[in-house]
């Protein structure tokens, strides 16, 4: 007897943003910001690897005491190249570009951007920002450091010092138009009832990181623009021999540059707030405290810049001043890691990846920043400035800091992004590769500064190789760890369990949509009646939201 | 005065429709612009007589005239021009912030330049070369206008980085 | 909204007026970050208008202010014309508009027209600082005996003495910026050319009316802000030491 072949029809999947359409149009002339978040996702990853490459170059070029593997020009060019697209193309974009493109309309309630067509423009120029980048360093690199000091820069190097800089110049403006975005956006497209103070702690990080990008990013683009004109047309505003001063260019670069990296900071503690939230059933600590926090260090941070100049001939009374502010700006840092603490008190924990990315995130941000007032102690500065010290500082905040943010924040976002859940064993062991790995390549580094070590240095004394051999090592155990994120998340775009609505049980408008989300973001426009992360509430009388669902996944 | 926006400070009442008289912006007649555009031309005039005011008698005091007509200058093109005078708070709370901030800048910098020299601490030379009559070098001469050789050629101007064996350098900096 | 035109409310927002504040608040945003752009600028020219008084001064007296002057000029009154296109579109009347913007744009070309004839003038001067390479950019640099420290080749930025840049070697710093700054300037003005093109194009298929004008208006912000960085542009450069 045959068997009938009946094969039933396939069930209709819901439209969302990512099936509504597939071809090659629809992503590359797409207005919706979720879709120009995943571009994003995609190219900024990719700049993470090539800035990655470098960094792998380095350490193993260090691992050795002699300059061995390449030479000391080619170390200058690898050390500066790495500072460049980590900074400029992954970190000042990571998260606001990703993350904060797909979430600040769904946190608001909204149907997208209030300029759709200024976000696309935004990834365009980014591109072709880190187009503008990359191709420098093919046509040879650049040796300047990411800091282009002048008058080696503007004078006197050789190497494609011009098209980085315009890449530089480029990605500015799309920093630019990202932050204008979400202002225009937080100001007048929230829900009806969505009052700031309703506002998850997400919105304040992103809007305080939107107020540092429109009124630091120009600085350097005119900073940039002059030294680009003294390149090519020979003006002559740095250069020493006519009176000019170099150490105005570095007041120049480091007016944007200081603030920058709270550009790169922020975002990230929006994230940890709202993963310390989810993962302890609680509403965040002194939430109103985190987020002036959050407005107070956008401030603040452009009072600073001059501790990064405390050798530079600056004045020592400057100095002074410089110094002395930057301690307060430790304050409402240090206000928001005392919240996080006090809301994991008496919270209901999981241990699950995003909330292990947040642990280790308090942790390590905190030894960045107690390390960073080390450095605002002008005395002490003087004698670890241009050291490992510094290195490991910087590396602390933005790699201990923001990376393993950025990491947390795509692990609980992700089922929201893509509808499915990744593999918990093996994010949970990627997330340990990068903790243990992370500390063991850059706590040897304060030692090593600490006992003198010069950064950019292509070779140095017998007597640091063995630190520098475990800091080596431990590069190996943080690549590994970085890597496997992009194996396992893509492997779950293909095979991993289909995600509902709201896999965590978090409370916030995003959770009360599809994921992934319809093109429009929400059936109908949400009412909020509640407060932010109202985890106590009982009655779903939310659109969409059942506070309670503890459905986690394995 | 025009009210505050629904969505701007507080978001609508679930249900209520948009208040249409929010930012609505008032009719400028024509004859305030004719105005303010006089005052514009005066004060033009008056930005360019104060600049031929002799330098013996009013020193410093020239700048500080040339900048404060020209601020005037700049209010009124933007309270009038450019609405500000009849727009929302907000709007003249960035309009304020963007100039606060550059202030700021010049502020915070200047406390280096003003200070320069006031202490003897030694940063390799005795003073700053900025305040000293040294004599400089005349500019290097080069190609004017012609391209930098911008491709890295095997000996670059790198840093004093080259596998130096011996002597650390103790506890860094200077 | 009248069936004849095409939508004017964006898909993202709710209605007119929420589309018309997210506009004019993003233009405002976007003209903070050129506050600060031109702010850099004028920053890096205090610090050496502060350190070289004389030479800023000696080199603003090679400006011709009267040029100076005239385009000042020019520029108030295309800032008057656009106020008016912008009052033209508030009432609806689509040809008042374009009248105005198409005078606004003779203006800007002609500024500009102007400042090429101005830059011509102190490049054949020989004033220009990329010039200082070339043999003779510092003659008359005889230093005096006064002088302090004078080497073979030059004399100290603070040297006073012989007639010639030379005498003020920073003269090249003030150049460099007046280079820099108002071709940028200029370069915002052409902008502005454009998107008053634009402008006229959606006028001439009358788009603008009593509920629609905020195209112009926010261009309009956009061409009052260049104004006023001219308005600090002009007695900082061309009236330190006018002669007469």
């Amino acid at each position: 007897m045959t068997t009938l072949d009946i094969t039933p029809a396939p069930l209709e999947e819901p439209e969302d943003y990512l099936n509504k359409a597939y071809n090659i149009r629809s992503w590359f002339l797409t207005v919706d910001h979720k879709r120009i978040a995943i571009m994003y996702l995609i190219s900024v990853t990719a700049f993470f690897l090539v800035g990655g490459a470098f960094a792998t170059m380095i350490r193993l070029e260090l691992a050795t005491p002699r300059g061995d593997l390449v030479q000391a020009e080619t170390y200058n060019k690898l050390f500066t190249m790495h500072g460049v697209v980590m900074i400029f193309f992954f970190l000042i974009p990571s998260i606001p570009a990703t993350l904060g493109n797909f979430l600040v309309p769904l946190m608001l309630g909204a149907r997208d951007l209030a300029f759709p067509k200024l976000n696309l423009l935004s990834w365009y120029l980014f591109m072709a920002g880190g187009v503008c980048g990359v191709a420098a360093m093919v046509m040879g690199g650049v040796d300047t450091g990411w800091t282009f000091y002048t008058p080696y820069s503007s004078e006197f190097a050789t190497t494609q010092v011009a098209f980085t800089i315009m890449g530089a110049f480029i990605a500015g403006f799309a920093s630019i138009l990202t932050g204008l975005n979400f202002i225009v956006t937080t100001h007048t497209m929230r829900a009806p009832g969505l009052t700031w103070f309703r506002l998850p702690l997400f919105m304040w990080s992103m809007y305080a990181t939107s107020i540092i990008m429109i009124l630091a990013t120009p600085v350097i683009a005119i900073g940039l623009l002059l030294l680009l004109a003294e390149r090519v047309f020979r003006l002559g505003i740095f250069d020493p021999s006519i009176g000019g001063d170099p150490v105005l260019f570095q007041h120049i670069f480091w007016f944007y540059s200081h603030p920058a990296v709270y550009i790169m900071i922020l975002p990230a503690m929006g994230v940890i707030s709202e993963l310390v939230a989810c993962f302890s059933r609680k509403r965040i600590f002194g939430y109103p405290l985190v987020a002036f926090s959050s407005i107070a260090i956008a401030v603040i941070s452009f009072f600073v810049w001059g501790h990064h100049m405390f050798v530079s001939s600056q004045s020592a009374y400057g100095g002074m001043v410089f110094s002395f502010l930057s301690f307060l700006v430790a304050i409402p840092s240090a206000i928001k890691v005392f919240n996080w603490t006090a809301t994991y008190f008496r919270g209901s924990v999981a241990f699950l990846t995003p909330n292990l990315y947040a642990w280790f995130f308090i942790g390590l941000f905190t030894i960045g920043g107690l390390t960073g007032l080390f450095l605002a102690a002008l005395a002490v500065d003087v004698h670890v400035h241009d050291t490992y010290f510094i290195v490991a500082h910087f590396h602390y905040i933005m790699v201990g800091g923001t990376v393993l943010a950025y990491l947390g924040g795509i692990h609980y976002w992700w089922p929201k992004m893509t509808g499915k859940m990744y593999t918990e064993w093996i994010a949970k062991f990627a997330a340990f590769a990068v903790f243990v790995g992370f500390n063991l390549t850059f706590f040897p580094q304060f030692f090593l500064g600490y006992l003198g070590m010069p950064r950019r240095y292509h070779a140095y004394p017998p007597e640091y190789q063995v630190l520098n051999v475990m800091s080596s090592a431990g590069a190996s155990i943080l690549a590994l760890g970085l890597a496997l994120p992009v194996f396992y998340l893509l492997w779950s775009l293909w095979y991993g369990k289909d995600a509902p609505a709201n896999p965590w049980g978090a409370v916030g408008l995003e959770w009360a949509t599809s994921s992934p989300p319809p093109t429009e973001n929400f059936e109908e426009q949400p009412v909020v009646t509640w407060e932010a992360y109202e985890y106590s509430r009982k009655e779903p009388d939310v659109v969409g939201v059942t506070p309670n669902d503890t459905s986690t996944p394995v | 005065m025009t009210h505050a926006s629904p969505t701007l400070s507080n978001p609508r009442r679930p249900g209520a429709p948009p208040d249409p008289h929010a930012f609505v912006e008032p009719h400028v007649p024509v004859r305030t612009y004719l105005m303010i555009f006089a005052a514009l031309m005066i004060l033009m005039l008056l930005t360019v007589a104060a600049a031929f005011l002799p330098h013996q008698a009013i020193g410093n005091w020239s700048i500080i005239i040339a900048l404060g007509i020209a601020t005037i200058k700049a209010v009124l093109v933007i309270l009038y021009f450019m609405h500000v005078k009849y727009a929302s708070p907000l709007v003249k709370i960035v309009v304020i912030s963007g100039f606060v901030w550059f202030f700021i800048a010049l502020g915070l910098t200047f406390t280096d330049y003003l200070t320069r020299g006031w202490l003897p601490v030694s940063a390799g030379w005795p003073e700053h070369p900025l305040r000293a009559n040294v004599a400089l070098p005349d500019p290097v001469p080069g190609p004017p206008l012609a391209e930098l050789p911008d491709k890295s050629g095997g000996a670059g101007h790198g840093t004093e980085g080259g596998g130096t064996e011996g002597g650390a350098k103790g506890a860094g900096g200077r | 909204m009248s069936a004849s035109h095409p939508t004017i409310l964006a898909h993202q927002f709710d209605d007119l007026h929420q589309q018309k504040e997210s506009v004019t608040l993003g233009m405002w945003a976007f003209l903070v970050t050129e506050v600060m752009f031109f702010g850099g600028a004028f920053l890096g020219y205090a610090v050496y208008r502060f350190y070289y008084p004389e030479a800023f001064a000696y080199g603003s007296s090679l400006e011709s202010w009267r040029i100076g002057a005239f385009n000042t000029v020019v520029l108030l009154i295309s800032s008057l014309t656009v106020a008016l296109a912008v009052h033209e579109a508030q009432g609806g009347n689509n040809g008042g508009v374009i009248r105005y913007l198409v005078i606004t744009i003779a203006l800007a070309l002609l500024f500009v027209g102007v400042k090429g004839y101005e830059y011509n003038h102190i490049i054949e001067a020989g004033h220009a600082p990329w010039q200082r390479f070339t043999e003779g950019y510092y003659a008359g640099d005889n230093p005096s005996p006064s002088a302090h420290g004078a080497g073979p080749h030059g004399t100290g930025p603070h040297a006073q003495g012989a007639n010639g840049q030379g005498a003020h070697k920073a003269t090249t710093i003030f150049f460099s910026f007046y280079f820099a700054m108002t071709s940028i300037h200029a370069l915002h003005m052409l902008i502005g050319v454009g998107l008053f093109i634009w402008l006229i194009k959606l006028a001439r298929r009358n788009r603008f009316s009593p509920k629609y004008y905020n195209p112009v208006e926010v261009v309009g912000l956009y061409w009052h802000f260049v104004d006023i960085v001219w308005i600090f542009i002009y007695p900082l450069f061309y009236l330190i030491d006018p002669k007469w």
